[in-house]
């Protein structure tokens, strides 16, 4: 005898009934769809489309004059970013671009051969460590909220307090890839290409958090 | 005169040319807005009631089942499955098969289930459990209260490798986890269930 085949005689027993059918067609007939979507509709005033339009041209026209002399700059393209993210050689110059102290982390699981570090609009700065097989990304940027950018759903997560600061710790298969705290001030995340056990994340949190 | 002559002659064509500009850019500009403001002119009733209607008949038992393996009570797994058909309804999300559409429901009604488990917002009847115990079926009491007494994280991959009968592989997408971690948490809880029930009965 299987258990499977039990379960499943078991699972059987749960169906939409008739009445539950009805109940839930009658409510999602009584709710509004079209509200939903005429409010992405919002009407596009006339003035604007053609506003727009005139937009357009004017930084196609302003692109196009100024765009050669761009080139032509004298300015260290490399270090020089689009849109406020810049790039730059070294921690103390990423502390300097925007603002506050950069801290990088120490006691790191593999050896890195390069690092990149990056500031995103002087509000967030980034350190990515790579050896080629492993990376470990290090963020830290203004307010509580999360930084990390990792919208994953791990089946794992700890808590621990590091120099009475909370760390939350996420992984899978009972270690750990990533690591968010806030100091209230800022928000920090190390987030790391390969599990680690709350051990060593303690030894790297540490050389981070005072 | 010459010069007279070459402007009006090239005047017309100049004027035609900035009318076709004007055009294509008006319809870059408006197509869109056009379009969608028919869309939601023509929003039929029909279509979403339809829609509503095909997947409760193919999908509704499927997706009310696993909501209850989560939530163990029929109430809250209804209204997964109403909610599920909701966000499938107002995302109208593009999936080429019917395998795709399916696996696409069981992932948000698995989201959702997980999300009322973490706000502990359930409620504490089970009327399956009710149902087989005045059924006088106990073999399949027994076997659905082992079950139930799983872990989240086991008791989800057991229900769609043997309930729905689906791969690890495909258990993962699902559930948004790695291959290994599915396999692992499968071992674990065939372990567990082997433990409680003491070999009475086995997964084929």
């Amino acid at each position: 005898m299987t258990l499977n085949s039990k379960y499943n005689e078991a699972m059987e027993h749960i169906e939409v009934t008739p009445e539950m059918r009805n109940r839930i067609l009658e409510n999602i007939g009584n709710m509004d769809f079209a509200e939903k979507e005429q409010a992405k509709n919002v009407p596009f005033p006339n003035i604007k489309r053609f506003a727009t339009l005139a937009a357009c041209f004017a930084v196609m026209f302003v692109g196009a004059l100024t765009l050669p002399d761009l080139l032509n700059s004298s300015h260290d393209l490399s270090t020089i970013g689009n849109n406020g993210i810049v790039e730059v050689s070294s921690v103390e110059a990423l502390s300097e671009t925007v603002d506050f102290e950069v801290v990088e982390p120490g006691n790191l699981p593999f050896k890195p051969e390069n690092v990149v570090y990056t500031s995103y609009w002087a509000e967030m700065a980034e350190i990515v460590y790579t050896n080629g097989e492993q990376t470990a990304v290090f963020r830290k940027g203004i307010g509580s909220d999360d930084v990390s950018g990792d919208y994953n759903s791990y089946e794992l997560t700890g808590k621990i307090s590091v120099n009475n600061i909370n760390v939350t710790l996420k992984g899978n298969d009972e270690a750990y890839t990533l690591a968010i705290w806030t100091d209230g001030a800022f928000a920090y995340s190390l987030a790391l290409s390969e599990e680690i056990d709350e051990t060593a994340w303690i030894k790297i949190l540490q050389t981070m958090i005072d | 005169m010459e010069y007279c002559l070459a402007t009006e002659r090239c005047l017309p064509s100049f004027v035609y040319i900035l009318k076709k500009l004007f055009y294509f850019l008006s319809g870059i500009l408006f197509e869109n807005v056009c379009s969608q403001t028919d869309l939601s002119k023509t929003n039929d009733r029909e279509r979403i009631n339809y829609q509503a209607e095909r997947m409760l008949s193919e999908y509704g038992n499927a997706v009310l089942r696993l909501a209850y393996s989560y939530l163990h009570n029929t109430a809250d797994a209804e209204e997964i499955l109403q909610d599920t058909l909701v966000q499938f309804l107002r995302t109208t999300p593009t999936l080429n098969t019917k395998e795709h559409e399916k696996a696409w429901l069981l992932h948000v009604a698995s989201n959702l289930s997980k999300n009322r488990i973490k706000y502990n917002a359930i409620r504490q009847t089970d009327e399956l459990m009710d149902e087989l115990v005045a059924e006088n079926r106990d073999d399949l009491s027994f076997v659905w209260e082992t079950v139930k007494a799983l872990p989240d994280k086991y008791r989800e991959v057991v229900h769609l490798f043997y309930h729905e009968g689906y791969p690890t592989a495909q258990i993962a997408q699902i559930l948004e986890m790695k291959e290994a971690t599915v396999r692992s948490n499968l071992f674990r809880g065939r372990e567990k269930l082997k433990t409680v029930l003491k070999e009475v009965y086995d997964f084929e």
